[in-house]
């Protein structure tokens, strides 16, 4: 096995004794067509939360945090991959586990076609010579006890590059590559702005020109005027030393404008990937739209926008099937009925609610308490009807009839068999199914039963 | 690893705050006088004058009338126990200069102090880091440690060691007398060993709890987690990142923990347990006898301890209230 | 335009900190109009004074920091006729002049606010419910006159069963979760803050901000931390709640998305100082000022590929009167900065001839038309003119 590591890493480096900054001494010079370096298989991470004692005696499970579920891609060499998601996507464990501070649960991910995680078991400082990570939180990611130039050396030191004069003029090519200039090198973290201890990290970060290079957030923490020249200083970046990039992000401006293949997660999974401008001008899966909209566009002072369901369930409950059916307003009628979409989502909504205990019997005679309704039938029908903005009776009859026996049952008190009759009915695939890859086009893929 | 921010920080406390360089005044003329004890004690504090025993310092005492036996008879004579210039804190019962006693006493308790400070330190430090840093099986089993000795009263442990080792005392070669410098001082400053290893022994633990405080929040800083992507050894993080930040409170504890090693030493000497008789607890032990009459030969020792742990709790505080604020660690934005 | 008088009027508003390190503008000098029941965005960077100015219209700068001049017209009849004559103007009270004892009475009544971390805003450990009616609890009582004393203090202590609350405030408070469109409210009522999701929790605060009835809200940076399809649901609502109560909010963040959705008017601050203000759509779709211009354009597009983005060289002014200069301050880092810039303060002037849309910049906007809403001319005057004139100075 370590043979084969330091195989392939030499072949793309010259001696480590002297490293330099310029690509064309490397050897460098591959074109993108030389296939993958980076491969992700089905890679998951669960958090398991640590039982109590009471959990033991009862031997109940601890629960499992689902924070990366499955998810698998490529990365190409020369790719900026943009990985975009909201909180508890898991995007940020991605990262983490890609870069070794984190083991998966199962599944790999192989650099050069090496594992990555024995990589990081057998020799740690050898696979941080090809990844490196740029954090988000530039204030905590430096020692404030060490200046600039300790900062920017010590990756050099780690790995025994060149003597001390050699580490030191790297240390001078490489501030300066970052917009920094020389006789900041003396000064502490604290003596800077956000926007240049990020530099400084990103500085770090290059120094020893890293086969692949992971970035968290890099402008999150940062102000908008800030932002821009970060993102204009990788992009230089990216061109000069014709990097690989995974850049982490939950601004799809900030995506749209470095990446050029973006992946979109959602609850641990992959919901659409492909090339940027693929996914932008034509996003295939309901989240990746509703995402998209969600943005509001700066100068745009008109647009309406109609809210997606704010429950976003808990990647320790993850929903069955497609991940987002829950939300996700283009879900699938079942076949039998002759829905119309806005009906459906309806009545899933509804049932998903008898389903997770959020409506029952009694929260139903609260409900009626407390807006002073009657509980007699017609009204408690009204009340639910309205609730999940049912307008009159559903097209097709049939459903409509299995929609009425549910209500009553539920207003007669039975909120197990209400729950019963439209469970068995009125089931969509999207909920049965978790959906595998379906083809866009030509490197767009999507993971929904609607296409 | 001491900045120059730190340093600045200490100056302008030390300006702005009057206990703190009462403090400092107080306990540099201590230890100047711990140091120089040969050139600024007046005698040999070993010499027994036995002409003059019980002298009271100066500007106390008189005259009193004495029932002695004289000559065979039993007579009344005046004494007079004035203090004078040549004893200037008095005698005691054996007629030794309490000035200079006091002046190597206080070298031994701070010669102890500090040794088995920097023992604490030292061993405090790198337990209480690699718990913190660690954390899992190695803190639990650090700390259980830990708790086992801090369950032990400090000096029954120190008596234990006593029984085990003796006294364990080093006859370290004073550089006045050798180099000529004084004449009719003691040759050698006997260092109580077991002493200083006992209240080691104890004190450790202190640090390395503080430490290992401190390291526990390091090591979610994201330098730390940046210092591990970049390839860097436990060890070598914890060295080059955990000890520098986690140095600051365990520097603060450490500097009042010596004012508690001063007590601990005197205690011991005082029940008898030192290495050497030129100890201030000693001494208190020795006029406490007299407590009634010659009341000097237990107050004064005990005045030269009181006034170190005062200067020594005032120096620490000084340090906390300069450098508290410097923990975190970051100016700007 | 507004046919009513506006809000607020803040004339020559200076708040500055006394700090160890020295002096800071953190508002320099700032006039504008707050008109009843708009949305009025203050965007700008950290750094940029917009929190200490939202702050200062409601009476919460602290020490180090001193609100050292101007005055902030409050409109508000009730109130003229209870405060002394001199710092009356018609329905106007100058707050900044008002005794400390009513402008507290103030918070909670008629001006509310809504924060950043909801985290951070409620106490843990009691249920959201309760902290919403403690809210309209205080609210009812000040209207009635109650005083919460000593004796008040020492019966509750000794009584313990005895409720702070109401029946009707805690309903007051379930009705509140309800308009802020929190599913099944009554439960959520019993539920503690951190049983809600950040989106969730930043509603229940803005039903706390609200619970007063205030006529002024100011909400600092409400989106920021939320996941943009939660955040998206923020801003319908702030707007929802605009329409339906009237209300009266002062909006500050830097994200100039929010500020599209939901500022009717918006003001750009820098260092202290309003670059430019106006309506949303000319400032973001028409902007004059260089720094405005700047920032837009360093923004990334995510409508479009292959757009380029301009930085803004250079880093955001330290706010040290030591270190600041007559001039503009945003002469260091404009690419259309001239001497003329940083001799002497830069005049506000109109643009396009839009009374509206108004610009601080020595070389934008239409030339001779210096406005200036300082105390020079006093709201008396500007009222006066109001009705006499089309004074472009005064209407806004």
């Amino acid at each position: 096995m370590s043979n084969n590591i330091s195989q392939s890493t030499d072949q793309t480096r010259i001696d480590t004794q002297q490293p330099s900054l310029s690509p064309e001494k490397n050897g460098r010079g591959r074109s993108v067509a030389d296939g993958p370096i980076l491969k992700v298989n089905e890679l998951k991470k669960h958090y398991i939360d640590s039982t109590g004692i009471i959990d033991r005696i009862r031997s109940s499970p601890p629960s499992r945090v689902h924070a990366v579920d499955g998810v698998s891609f490529t990365v190409s060499r020369g790719d900026t991959v943009g990985i975009v998601g909201e909180s508890g996507c898991g995007k940020s464990t991605l990262a983490e586990t890609l870069v070794g501070l984190k083991k998966p649960t199962s599944g790999n991910a192989t650099l050069f076609e090496n594992d990555i995680h024995e990589w990081v078991d057998q020799n740690r400082k050898r696979f941080a010579r090809n990844v490196q990570f740029v954090f988000q939180d530039p204030s905590s990611c430096l020692d404030p006890k060490m200046t600039l130039r300790e900062l920017i050396r010590e990756p050099l030191e780690v790995h025994d590059v060149g003597t001390r004069e050699h580490q030191n003029n790297l240390v001078d090519k490489t501030i300066t590559k970052v917009g920094l200039s020389v006789d900041q090198l003396d000064r502490y973290p604290g003596e800077l702005s956000g926007g240049q201890r990020q530099r400084v990290g990103i500085a770090r970060a290059i120094i020893l020109e890293p086969q692949l290079l992971v970035l968290d957030e890099p402008t999150s923490a940062l102000d908008v005027s800030v932002q821009a020249q970060i993102l204009n200083l990788l992009q230089e970046i990216q061109a000069d030393l014709e990097l690989t990039t995974l850049i982490i992000s939950h601004d799809i401006s900030v995506i749209r404008y470095l990446c050029n293949k973006v992946l979109v997660m959602y609850l641990g999974k992959v919901a659409e990937i492909g090339r940027t401008e693929n996914i932008f001008s034509n996003p295939a899966h309901p989240y990746t739209k509703t995402l998209l909209e969600s943005v509001p566009k700066v100068g745009e002072t008109d647009i309406e926008y109609e809210e997606v369901d704010p429950d976003i369930p808990s990647p320790r409950d993850p929903p069955e099937g497609c991940r987002f059916h829950t939300r996700c307003p283009a879900i699938i009628p079942p076949d039998k009925f002759n829905f119309e979409q806005s009906e459906w989502k309806s009545v899933f909504d509804y049932k998903l609610d008898l389903q997770s205990g959020k409506l029952s019997h009694e929260k139903l005679v609260s409900i009626a308490d407390q807006q002073g309704i009657d509980k007699d039938k017609g009204s408690l029908t009204n009340l639910l009807q309205n609730r999940y903005e049912i307008n009159g009776e559903i097209s097709d009859s049939t459903a409509q009839q299995i929609l009425t026996e549910s209500f009553t049952d539920l207003i007669e008190g039975n909120t197990e068999s209400a729950y019963q009759i439209i469970a068995e009915e009125f089931q969509s695939p999207c909920e049965q199914k978790s959906p595998s890859s379906s083809v866009v086009t030509d490197d767009h893929e999507a993971f929904c039963h609607l296409i | 690893m001491i900045k120059k921010r730190t340093v600045q920080s200490l100056k302008n406390e030390l300006r702005s705050n009057p206990t703190a360089i009462i403090g400092v005044a107080i306990f540099t003329l201590l230890l100047f006088g711990a140091i120089f004890a040969p050139i600024l004690a007046p005698h040999d504090p070993t010499t027994q004058y036995t002409d003059r025993t019980h002298q009271a310092p100066l500007g106390f005492g008189g005259e009193s009338e004495q029932t002695q036996l004289v000559d065979g008879e039993m007579q009344t004579v005046v004494e007079d126990n004035s203090g004078t210039l040549n004893h200037a804190l008095g005698t005691d019962a054996n007629g030794r200069d309490i000035l200079s006693r006091s002046l190597y006493g206080l070298r031994t308790s701070l010669l102890v102090a500090i040794t088995a400070m920097t023992i604490s330190l030292i061993v405090g430090t790198t337990f209480g880091l690699v718990s913190g840093y660690y954390g899992g099986r190695i803190d639990d089993s650090i700390m259980r440690f830990v708790d086992v000795i801090l369950a032990f009263p400090s000096l029954l442990m120190a008596l234990a060691l006593f029984g085990i080792l003796g006294p364990m005392t080093v006859f370290v070669p004073d550089p006045f007398a050798a180099l000529g410098i004084v004449e009719d001082r003691p040759a050698v400053t006997p260092f109580p060993g077991t002493v200083t290893l006992a209240i080691s022994a104890v004190i450790w633990v202190w640090i390395a709890r503080v430490a290992r405080a401190e390291a526990r929040q390091v090591r979610n800083q994201e330098y730390v987690t940046a210092g591990k992507t970049m390839g860097m050894s436990n060890f070598a993080i914890i060295k080059n990142h955990v000890l520098p930040n986690s140095l600051t409170p365990i520097l603060v504890l450490g500097t009042v923990q010596l004012a508690t090693i001063i007590i601990i030493e005197s205690s011991l000497s005082f029940l008898g347990f030192s290495g050497t008789t030129l100890s201030l607890g000693f001494d208190i032990a020795f006029g406490r006898d007299y407590l009634s009459n010659s009341w000097w030969i237990s107050s004064i020792p005990g005045l030269f301890i009181v006034a170190a742990v005062i200067s020594i709790n005032l120096l620490g505080d000084w340090f906390r209230d300069a450098l508290d604020p410097d923990i975190q660690g970051g100016g700007g934005r | 335009m507004t046919d009513t008088a506006p809000l607020l009027r803040v004339r020559d508003l200076s708040t500055k900190f006394f700090t160890e390190d020295g002096t800071i503008n953190a508002a320099d000098n700032i006039s504008f109009d707050v008109n009843e029941g708009e949305i009025l965005s203050i965007v700008g960077e950290s750094g940029s004074g917009k929190s200490v100015t939202g702050r200062s219209l409601l009476g919460l700068i602290e020490a180090p920091g001193e609100i050292v001049g101007g005055e902030i017209w409050y409109r508000s009849p009730s109130l003229a006729k209870k405060v002394d004559d001199e710092i009356v103007d018609g329905e106007y009270v100058d707050l900044q002049s008002v005794p400390p004892s009513v402008r507290k009475s103030l918070l909670g009544k008629d001006f509310s606010m809504i924060f950043q971390d909801p985290e951070e805003s409620f106490n843990q450990s009691l249920t959201v419910g309760r902290q919403i009616a403690e809210a309209v609890e205080v609210k009812k009582r000040a209207e009635t006159g109650e005083v919460y004393s000593n004796i008040d203090l020492l019966k509750d202590i000794l009584t313990p069963g005895a409720q702070y609350i109401s029946e009707e405030s805690y309903d007051r408070a379930v009705e509140l979760l309800e308009l802020v469109d929190i599913p099944d409210y009554t439960e959520r009522a019993d539920e503690y803050p951190h049983q809600f999701s950040g989106g969730m929790l930043q509603r229940a605060m803005i039903a706390q901000a609200i619970a007063c009835d205030p006529a002024f809200l100011v909400a600092d940076e409400p989106t920021t931390g939320l996941d943009v399809t939660i955040q998206a649901g923020v801003i319908n609502l702030l707007k929802n709640l605009q329409n339906e109560l009237d209300l009266t909010v002062l909006l500050i963040t830097h994200n100039l998305g929010v500020v599209s959705r939901l500022g009717d008017r918006t003001a750009v601050m820098y260092a202290g100082e309003f670059f430019e203000v106006g309506p949303t759509n000319s400032v973001l779709n028409n902007p004059e000022n260089p720094y405005t211009k700047g920032l837009l354009n360093s923004l990334p597009d995510f409508t479009e590929s292959n757009t380029n983005i301009e930085p803004i060289p250079g880093n955001v002014p330290s706010l040290l009167d030591s270190e600041m200069g007559v001039g503009c301050s945003f002469a260091d880092r404009c690419p259309a900065a001239t001497d003329e810039c940083t001799g002497s303060p830069p005049p506000t002037r109109t643009v396009n001839g839009d009374s509206e849309h108004r610009i601080t910049c020595v070389h934008a906007g239409d030339t001779g038309t210096e406005v200036s809403l300082s105390t020079e001319t006093t709201a008396r005057e500007e009222l006066r003119q109001d009705t006499t004139s089309k004074n472009i100075a005064t209407n806004e």
